[in-house]
């Protein structure tokens, strides 16, 4: 629980705030920007949470704000930060950014959500549909006598009664990351697939789902003879709608969906993954004026699949000049920011090589120094629609309406991307 | 809605204009783009309390927009203006009475918001009528609100059987009003001293079967409450645990580590051993996906409870290294807690695959990084002794590298692996030699001091080179003054002609010159030994030290059990038990039951050590150190350095020479010494 929440801006002005508790002066939040530079300059870095004088600061960073709460008892350190973000999703919902100057647009839209979504510290509901039906503000559909939604007291926090759409419709997208670290000589140090499945429900009333896959724990308890690729999930995470208990009894995923798009579920698997794009990245410093690499990419994919927007990052010495480069396919742009050089190739079909030629200036070259340079990673970017690393597939989505028996038509994609690490060791 | 300079354009005599107008309804929306625009303004900090008598007549008005923006304004400004609030607390009754659920929640949630004494006075009789009311949204605003009135007034809540009320609420008819019925009565028993919550065995089942039908912030609520039941026999605690196992998947972070805090808490209360292993294994794989998420913020209180986690269950991720593995863009605080887990559980099988992790991270950019992979893989060299070689080489292999900071850290770890393994790796000794320019930092040229002292024959030059360091002798911190006349006082007794000259100064000025009365003291009780019987001084101060032994945990048993049933919260990110860091916070442990198990203490193999008696004095040590270092991250100013330095200055004064001291006459313990700090 939390005693306060504020929005502050970069500089620790509070640009709105909330006290639920009374039980905090005020004035301690002008000692947080202090405190956690203080915490950096002695330690390094700061944390998430940060303590001072019997005061716990919870925040998180988003664009030009922060967002913190305030606590003078031993929290839920995870519901808070959990809570902080959804908050931020909320906004964003609201706002379509979350920054200082959306938030001081529209005080009074804040200050309401700030008293509907937390009671007392406590967090009582995030859900930006439900919020919708009885937050007065921007809202011009609010009955003077409206009761409270039904939503936000029933079984089913996240959907309400009532919904209708002419055409009905679902969405579905499995977006597979791929985390990758591997070493120069081609070794796989760790691989990851780290699986969503989003959906778009366009569905009137009260449906309720049932997802299909090619689980293999499924197949296996149902007894059947495995036709076909299965595959092993290491770890699932659902949305609230889905009802674990049957997940967890016989691997049903059933659900009444909310409204609207929403991630499904997540899931994990350790997979010994070859990598889908491989780079080989030499580098030769000359007499210390000018430093070449020669670079070779390879998709270790299918020929039919093609990867889209791919960027290869490589690193370069921060005090180099004068690049030139030449390439067989796409453009590489020089990006001093980052000390890098970034190969951009729009369309890389499976199966083929591609080669690059830098070469750059340099006005000194210490061995110290190319040292250090060496030790960051070729980092890479990537799409890949219509295909899974893992194999998973999509074999059913069973719709019901028990009152409005309707018809509604499942459509899937399927992509594979790179996740928040795709990097090759120098 | 206006933009932002109509707000700022308007003042408080004009909004005023607009409320004296006229009365009635159809200028309602006159009045809530006034309201709005005077919000804005407040939230500019511009005074806006001249409007205050006509807000409260405003509130009157049935329209419910203009309503909440009425008593928006009034919980702003009711703090400020105490007396024209009161003049509210009339109005917001009758909107108690409301048809409205919507209102009558409203009504009552801002008549419990505000901490004056006639708000909270007048809502004792309304929040028992309305913890009977028919809507459920109403009745969990109204439980709330107990929670809120105790905050205000304690002793008049507990006199008038509002929490008797409370409690019956944990059998509504409506989950969502059980959950906040819980929450409240959790904070009304975790601020107070008087109670002390257990649930029966039946209120448990009904809050289990709750979990499903509560949005997710009230299953946080719940599963945290769950650790208040007790279970009396045997298979009760699996029977709940296998119930709470599906939200171990639930999308929201914090309902997956409720569960897995009520799971591993159960494990208390099982009897089979590998019962109790097999639910920590179960709780591995949503650890790990909670890793993987893009929130450093996430991951950093994951790792922060992985580090209690494995202090019970060691071999959780013996199989599963490469899950802490750093992340090129990983946040700093995010790859130092991944090597300190890495670290821990690296082990004779795994270290193939750590120690090359290790050295690629002691070859970063980030200096931080650097030194804390230096420092593991010091600590892995004493930790996994069939592998020492390994390590040893890797650290040589390092500080041929020659970047300042991985050397002066290597010194360090160093230090530390000789008195490890006393007699061997002396060829390490040279090699500390060529790079003495290098050290200027305190904890650097403290352990290099330190080992000049202790391999005084080793090293030719150990005069000279100690003769340099005391050219500065006065300037340095108190930390090395001591190392320095420690080992001052070793050299002298293993090289007593060549030394002689730098013992009578140095023992001068510790005796004479210095002010501090630790160094003064010390420097006494060298002196009187070498006068009254040099053979006897040689005796104690170079005796063998007691080993180093990285085995034991990071925290005690009790510690421990404290950190796991505060899994997720601020404790387990701070690592300190709540009364550490909040004021009354209450001591948890785990309640006595037929089934509760012992802890069994000799199932740790450090513990056939722990019979020493050095050994013991020497971990007691080492924890007071980590403690205290734990204790400055987070809350510096709560930290009381007397209980340490008090048992500090016992040792040293003690009377007698047994081996305890010589551990303190040999080298002095300061927390920065320490590995793995």
């Amino acid at each position: 629980m939390a005693s306060a929440i504020f929005v502050l801006n970069l500089k620790g002005k509070v640009i709105i705030s909330r006290d639920y508790r009374a039980d905090i002066p005020m004035s301690v939040v002008e000692k947080f920007l202090p405190l956690k530079s203080e915490v950096e300059e002695e330690q390094g870095f700061s944390t998430p949470c940060l303590t001072h004088e019997g005061i716990n600061y919870i925040y998180i960073h988003h664009n030009d704000v922060y967002l913190l709460a305030l606590s003078k008892m031993n929290s839920d350190a995870m519901e808070m930060l959990v809570f902080l973000r959804k908050m931020a999703d909320v906004f964003i919902d609201y706002f379509k950014e979350l920054q200082e100057e959306s938030i001081r647009d529209n005080f009074v839209l804040v200050y309401e959500l700030l008293d509907e979504i937390m009671d007392f510290g406590f967090p009582q509901t995030t859900e930006t549909k439900i919020l919708q039906e009885y937050i007065t503000q921007t809202s011009n559909t609010v009955k003077k006598h409206a009761p409270p939604p039904i939503a936000m007291t029933n079984a089913i926090s996240w959907r309400s009664e009532g919904i209708h759409y002419r055409k009905n419709e679902v969405f579905l997208d499995v977006i597979e990351s791929v985390n990758l670290i591997a070493a120069a000589d081609g070794t796989v140090i760790q691989s990851e697939i780290l699986g969503k499945v989003r959906l778009k429900c366009y569905l009137s009333g009260m449906p309720e789902l049932r997802l299909g896959l090619n689980d293999k724990v499924l197949f296996e308890a149902a007894g059947r003879t495995i036709k076909g690729n299965t595959v092993e999930m290491e770890d699932v995470k659902f949305h609230q709608c889905v009802r674990l208990a049957r997940f967890e009894n016989d691997r049903t995923i059933s659900f009444i969906p909310p409204d609207g798009e929403f991630d499904l579920m997540s899931y994990r698997m350790s997979s010994n993954v070859r990598p889908l794009i491989w780079v080989e990245c030499e580098s030769i410093v000359h007499s210390g004026s000018r430093i070449e690499f020669m670079v070779k990419a390879k998709a270790q994919f299918k020929k039919r699949c093609i990867a889209n927007n791919v960027q290869i990052i490589i690193p370069v010495p921060e005090d180099a000049d004068s690049p030139r480069f030449q390439t067989s396919n796409g453009h590489v742009q020089y990006a001093p920011e980052q000390a890098a050089m970034v190969w951009n190739i729009k369309k890389f079909a499976g199966g083929k090589e591609f080669f690059m030629r830098a070469e750059m200036g340099l006005p000194s070259v210490k061995n110290e120094d190319i040292q250090v340079q060496k030790k960051r990673p070729v980092q890479l970017k990537f799409a890949i629609p219509y295909f899974t690393t893992s194999g998973i597939q999509v074999r059913y989505l069973k719709i019901t309406e028990p009152k409005l028996n309707y018809h509604a038509m499942p459509w899937v994609r399927y992509v594979t991307q790179n996740g928040t690490e795709y990097s090759i060791r120098q | 809605m206006s933009s932002s300079s109509s707000h700022f354009s308007s003042t408080a005599a004009d909004l005023l204009a607009v409320f004296s107008s006229d009365n009635k309804d159809k200028s309602a929306n006159k009045r809530i783009s006034a309201l709005k625009k005077a919000i804005a303004g407040i939230s500019y900090g511009y005074d806006m309390s001249s409007l205050f008598p006509s807000v409260i007549s405003s509130m009157e008005s049935n329209n419910l927009e203009l309503k909440k923006l009425c008593y928006l304004y009034l919980k702003i400004y009711a703090s400020v203006k105490p007396t024209e609030a009161k003049r509210a607390v009339k109005l917001i009754l009758n909107d108690i009475y409301s048809s409205n659920p919507m209102i009558r929640s409203l009504a009552l949630r801002t008549l419990t918001s505000v901490n004056i004494k006639n708000f909270w006075v007048a809502a004792m009789d309304p929040i028992v009528r309305l913890l009977d009311d028919t809507d459920p949204y109403v009745r969990k605003t109204a439980a709330i609100g107990i929670a809120k009135l105790y905050s205000y007034d304690k002793k008049m809540v507990e006199s008038s059987g509002l929490i008797d009320h409370l409690k019956e609420m944990l059998s509504d008819e409506s989950s969502v009003v059980v959950a906040n019925s819980l929450a409240a009565l959790m904070n009304i028993v975790n601020s107070s001293t008087g109670f002390k919550l257990t649930f029966s065995r039946e209120i448990s089942n009904k809050l289990v079967k709750s979990l499903t039908d509560c949005s997710e912030w009230l299953q946080v609520a719940i599963l945290d409450a769950l650790i208040f039941y007790v279970p009396q026999k045997p298979g009760e605690a699996e029977s709940f645990a296998e119930r709470i196992s599906p939200w171990l998947q639930h999308g929201n972070a914090a309902v997956c580590m409720g569960a897995v805090k009520v799971i591993l808490y159960l494990t208390n209360y099982m009897k089979d051993d590998n019962r109790v292993k097999e639910y920590f294994m179960k709780t591995q794989p949503p650890l790990v996906t909670l890793l993987a998420r893009k929130s450093s913020a996430t991951q950093y209180v994951i790792l922060r409870n992985i580090q209690i986690i494995l202090e019970q269950c060691p071999e959780m991720f013996a199989n599963d290294i490469h899950f802490f593995y750093c992340n090129f863009d990983d946040p700093i605080y995010v790859k130092l807690e991944k090597l300190d887990i890495l670290t821990k559980i690296a082990d004779i099988h795994n270290l193939d695959q750590i120690l090359p992790e290790f050295v690629e991270y002691a070859s970063e950019i980030d200096v931080e990084l650097v030194r804390k992979s230096v420092k593991c893989i010091g600590y892995l060299a004493i930790k996994i002794e069939e592998r020492k070689n390994d390590c040893i080489d890797s650290l040589i292999e390092l500080m041929n590298t020659k970047v300042t900071y991985v050397i002066q850290e290597a010194v360090i770890v160093i230090r530390d692996i000789l008195r490890k393994y006393p007699g061997s790796y002396k060829s390490l000794v040279p090699i500390l030699y060529e790079n003495l320019d290098s050290l200027d930092e305190p904890d650097a040229k403290s352990a290099v001091i330190w080992i000049l002292g202790q391999y005084a024959e080793e090293i030719e030059d150990s005069i000279t080179l100690l003769n340099d360091y005391l050219k500065g002798f006065f300037d340095e911190p108190l930390e090395i003054q001591l190392t320095l006349l420690t080992a001052v006082i070793k050299v002298f007794l293993k090289k007593p002609t060549a030394a002689a000259d730098m013992v009578t100064n140095v023992l001068q000025w510790c005796t004479d010159e210095v002010n501090d009365p630790d160094l003064r003291d010390r420097g006494i009780i060298y002196s009187r030994m070498l006068s009254a019987n040099p053979e006897l001084a040689k005796k104690v101060i170079l005796a063998n030290m007691p080993p180093v032994n990285v085995g034991t945990g990071m925290y005690d048993p009790d510690t421990t059990e404290q950190l796991m049933l505060n899994i997720s919260t601020l404790s387990s990110i701070y690592h300190k038990p709540p009364n550490r860091f909040v004021k009354g916070a209450q001591v948890a442990y785990c309640e006595p039951s037929p089934v509760l198990r012992l802890r069994t203490r000799d199932s740790n193999p450090s513990n056939t050590d722990s019979r020493e008696s050095n050994h013991k004095k020497y971990n007691h040590f080492h924890q007071k150190s980590q403690t205290r270092r734990v204790m400055e991250q987070y809350d510096r100013n709560s930290w009381n350095p007397s209980p340490f330095s008090d048992e500090s200055n016992s040792n040293t004064f003690s009377g007698k020479f047994d081996s305890a001291d010589q551990e303190n006459l040999g080298m002095p313990m300061t927390p920065e010494t320490h590995l793995m700090d």
